[in-house]
Order: C-alpha cells, then structure tokens, then sequence
C-alpha cells in the first residue's frame, strides 16, 4: 500500500519558495478571544433594542420569565452559532455533526418558544396584506440594522482565519447575527401584529441571513487560499 | 510552528522538511492520480504557509494540518470529478490482461478508494503506518472511540468488497 511520495524534488522546490516568503506574521487571536469581542456587537444590538424600544411596559416584561427565556434562548442560539463560525476560521476545528446538531436544537427551540409566546390577536393594522407587510417593514428594518454589525464583525474575523468550509462558517455567521438581532428585535417591537408578523418580520429574516451569509459570505471568506 | 510564525525561517524549513512526506503519503493515498497527488501535495503546501497564522501553539499540529490536507484533497477529488463529466467514452475498450495477483491488488485498491475518507484514513493509520490508536486519533482529530469504530467498519466493508 506505501509507495514512495511522488516527486520529492518538485516539493523540495516548493518548500525553498516557501521558506524564502517565510515572514513574520501576527498569529490568530485565541477564540476564546475573538468570541468575547465579537460578543459586544450582540450586545450593542440589545442595548440599542432596549433603548429604542417601542414596548411600553418592557420593563415589565422583562420581570416575565416567559419573556425572558424566549429572549435569551434566541440570545443562546445566537452566541452558540457565532462561537462556532469564530472557531471554525481554525483549520481542524470545524464544527462535528453533535455540534452542529446542537446549534440547530438551539435555534429550534429558540424559534418555537417565540413562536408559541406570540399572541394569536392582531391589533396593529386593519388586516389587509397592505397593513402587514406596512406594519412589518420597521421591523425588517430593525432586524437589518442590529444584524449587521455582528454580521460584518464575524465576516471580517472569519476572512482573518483559515476557514476550510466556507460556506458552512458563512452560514453560522449569518445565523448568529440574525438570532442576535431577533432577540434584540423582541426587546424593541411591541409584537401588536400577532403571529404571522413575528414569523414574517423576525424569524425569517434569520432564515434568510442564513441564505444570503452562505452565498455571498462564502466566496469572500474563501480568499485565503488565493 | 510557533517560530515559524515569528519568521524563523530555518525552523520552518525544518517543519516543512518533517511535514512534506506526510501529506505526501497521505495525498497518495486520497488522490489515485500520482501527477495529482504531487500536484495536491504541492497545493496542500501551499495553503498551510498561507494558514500558517491560524495555528494554536497550545494545540497538537496534526489535526490543523490534517484538516488542511485533507481540504485539498477533496477538492482535488472534486474537480477530478467535474472532468471526469467531460472527459469522451470510447465506444471500444482495449481488453486489458489482468494477473490474478495484481488483480487483487486493483480490487483492494478500488475497494480502499470506495471507502468513507474517515473510515479510510482510520484504517490506513492503524495498519500502514502503525500508528498507535491514540496518536491515530489525535491526528484525525476525534476520539480513540470513533476512531476505533471507523477503523472496523472499513475493515468490515473491504473484508465484503474483497469477498473474503
């Protein structure tokens, strides 16, 4: 089954063109590291959520544990998700299925919980599809502009590295930013639209950040081995 | 590695030197072309001078080269596949003579490429170059129970492929 490995003498020239491109150069940050920065762009997110809120009463909300658990199994979510596309710039470090089967179980019961706490009534617009989709553009707006930032800051980070599956960091990335902006979003809108809103307006706009993070997100991040 | 990442250029060379037949071994083993096998190893070469910033000095090196490695040789797999859709069959094939014994030989490397890369890799570790299971599963950067479970599958699936 052992041969002998082809050619050494062209590896041995490629080996001399690389020690002699050989420079100094400024190692990765630790992920812990880059976690916890990254981790400050989600946390503007909320605080900008809860400064600009349109709730009335968020205050009492956030004395609910009902309301508290649906925003931070959606903050969870997010972190887990981020944590993952960081550690997988590191060659050798993507994530395994359990992993990524727990990031998913995460979103899943993030998504559900929103889902089942979302009142059923809507009280914002006349019912017209004019209404809804008039009532939920602020919100796709809002869930934009929280989510670009930890968006952009996991892009930058993950390009830094070494992703060996782009597509799949891409994705995590734009998963975790968008998970991050729904919870800030909870905080911000008073959700007088019912179900359907919630659906339309938060939730798949993370869907759709995942799609879009994995198709635009990859090709950019793949520069390293270029 | 760590030196090499401050520019020690003659350490680098060092690590280089030790790593090169590695991946050489390893490319021969995932890549069947040998000129693509020189060219993945070459490649792989390549993409670990421009990840070299991205290795942990705290963390084992074989499962940050291995990964790479094995990168380039899926992608090398890949795109030997997107020829392969191009490439023209011949209405008349040559009957080719085939020795009983390389004729084995043929079947046991059809059935080694058949398999799973992890299930190959795992077996490949224990029994060619072996590797103590621990260190196997270091390097392919899973436990020594997984390992251990690839290892017997592949064994299982060449023992069916080979009818023995």
């Amino acid at each position: 089954m052992e041969r002998m490995p082809p050619h050494p003498h062209r590896r041995d020239t490629v080996v001399a063109e690389l020690v002699a491109d050989a420079h100094a150069v400024r190692p990765l940050w630790p992920v812990g590291a880059r976690f916890a920065l990254w981790m400050l762009f989600p946390a503007l997110g909320m605080a900008l959520a809860a400064g600009s809120t349109r709730m009335p009463d968020l205050g009492a909300h956030l004395r609910e544990p009902a309301f508290v658990a649906q925003v931070a199994a959606l903050l969870t979510a997010a972190l887990w998700w981020g944590f993952l596309a960081l550690r997988a710039s590191v060659p050798g470090r993507e994530p395994r299925p359990a992993e990524l089967a727990l990031a998913g179980l995460l979103a899943g019961t993030a998504l559900t919980l929103a889902w089942g706490q979302a009142p059923e009534t809507v009280a914002a617009h006349d019912g017209s599809a004019a209404g809804f989709v008039w009532s939920g553009l602020p919100c796709s707006g809002y869930s934009l502009m929280f989510a670009t930032l930890p968006w952009i800051a996991a892009l930058i980070a993950l390009r830094r590295g070494a992703p060996l599956a782009p597509r799949m960091s891409a994705a995590l990335a734009g998963g975790a930013a968008f998970l991050a902006a729904a919870a800030a979003l909870r905080m911000a809108c008073p959700l007088t639209d019912g179900r359907w809103h919630l659906l339309a307006w938060h939730l798949l706009p993370v869907a759709a950040g995942v799609a879009v993070s994995a198709a635009a997100g990859a090709p950019w991040i793949r520069r390293w081995r270029t | 590695m760590a030196r090499a990442q401050r520019g020690d250029r003659e350490a680098y060379r060092a690590l280089l030197e030790d790593v090169g037949p590695l991946i050489a071994r390893f490319m021969q083993r995932h890549v069947r072309e040998p000129a693509d096998a020189a060219d993945a190893c070459q490649e792989a070469l390549l993409a670990l001078h421009r990840a070299r910033h991205t290795y942990e000095p705290a963390r084992p090196i074989e499962p940050w080269l291995f990964a790479i490695a094995r990168n380039v040789a899926t992608d090398f797999a890949r795109r030997r596949r997107r020829r392969a859709l191009r490439e023209v069959v011949m209405d008349i094939i040559p009957e080719p003579v085939v020795e009983p014994e390389r004729d084995v030989r043929t079947r046991f490397q059809h059935a080694l490429g058949r398999l799973p890369a992890a299930q190959r890799d795992a077996l490949v570790m224990l029994k060619a170059e072996g590797l103590s299971v621990a260190e196997a599963a270091a390097r392919a950067g899973t436990t020594t129970g997984a390992l251990k479970v690839r290892a017997h599958r592949a064994y299982v699936a060449l023992k069916s492929a080979l009818g023995r």
